[in-house]
């Protein structure tokens, strides 16, 4: 709970930056976004080596791991139709294909954009942002609340890399490797299924 | 992508070497903490930022927004 709080302050912090224009423009060029990532990954890469038992998942792991993105399409795309009904002015087509890009906001809203037009193409941009920051914001809750796996879940696509080190702190180094593997297999899967849905 | 992983994979084998040290690990937990809330910053930064994202939060913000909770809880 005090996790999310904190990280809540500094995403608010960060954007009421952003907005109103109050940096220096070097740090808003997202280069600097990515050295960070750089950072955290490194770090999170040694949190992992250091713990014997988190490679060791890799020993144990059988086909069932396959489970964990497959409930991840399943449950976005029930998640996603019971969403359509509240939402009159956008096809379930169209609804789907925005939440097939599970969290890969960059290439998804590039796909919408070039098929359906840049007004779908912004909303696919905004919703998967969003479930990406939710899941950063929220790991600690979901963890806690919902299960082990729910941060992998939801975090869709981007449990491989934005979200990795989020989740291996609040769940657990051992989950590591399966959100590695979860967030690999979305993001290959995103560009076929969005295609596939809206063609 | 391949960078961040590549990254990750060096990571490990650091921390493999690590593992003769404990005080380091203890170090890490906390300077991945940090990092995560470097990274939320600069996350708030470049969406605030934004202009084609601040611009369209109002109305198209409200749509994307009830996706979420739908996505997530599964």
């Amino acid at each position: 709970m005090k996790g999310s709080l904190i990280i809540l302050s500094f995403f608010s912090v960060g954007v009421l930056l952003g907005y109103a224009h109050l940096l220096p423009e070097f740090l808003i060029r997202d280069n600097f976004t990515e050295y960070a990532l750089y950072l955290l990954m490194f770090l999170v890469g040694i949190g992992i080596g250091s713990d014997p038992r988190s490679l060791q998942t890799i020993r144990t792991m059988n086909l069932t791991v396959l489970l964990v993105p497959l409930t991840t399409i399943i449950g976005t795309l029930i998640g996603v139709s019971c969403v359509s009904l509240l939402i009159s002015d956008i096809s379930l087509k169209d609804i789907a294909a925005i939440g097939s890009g599970f969290g890969y906001y960059s290439l998804s809203s590039i796909y919408i954009t070039e098929i359906r037009g840049e007004s779908l193409g912004v909303v696919a941009l905004l919703a998967n942002v969003m479930r990406e920051i939710i899941t950063l914001l929220f790991t600690p809750i979901f963890a806690r609340y919902f299960g082990k796996l729910a941060p992998i879940v939801c975090g869709g696509a981007t449990s491989m890399d934005t979200t990795l080190p989020i989740i291996t702190q609040y769940v657990g180094k051992d989950y590591a490797v399966i959100s590695l593997l979860h967030g690999t297999i979305l993001t290959v899967l995103v560009p076929f299924i969005v295609t596939f849905i809206l063609v | 992508m391949i960078t961040v992983i590549l990254i990750m994979l060096v990571g490990i084998v650091v921390g493999i070497w690590l593992r003769t040290k404990p005080k380091f690990v203890l170090v890490n937990d906390k300077l991945i903490t940090y990092a995560i809330y470097l990274l939320l910053l600069l996350l708030g930064i470049s969406i605030g930022s934004n202009k084609i994202i601040v611009a369209n939060l109002p109305i198209l913000g409200v749509k994307a927004f009830g996706y979420y909770p739908w996505c997530c809880f599964w």
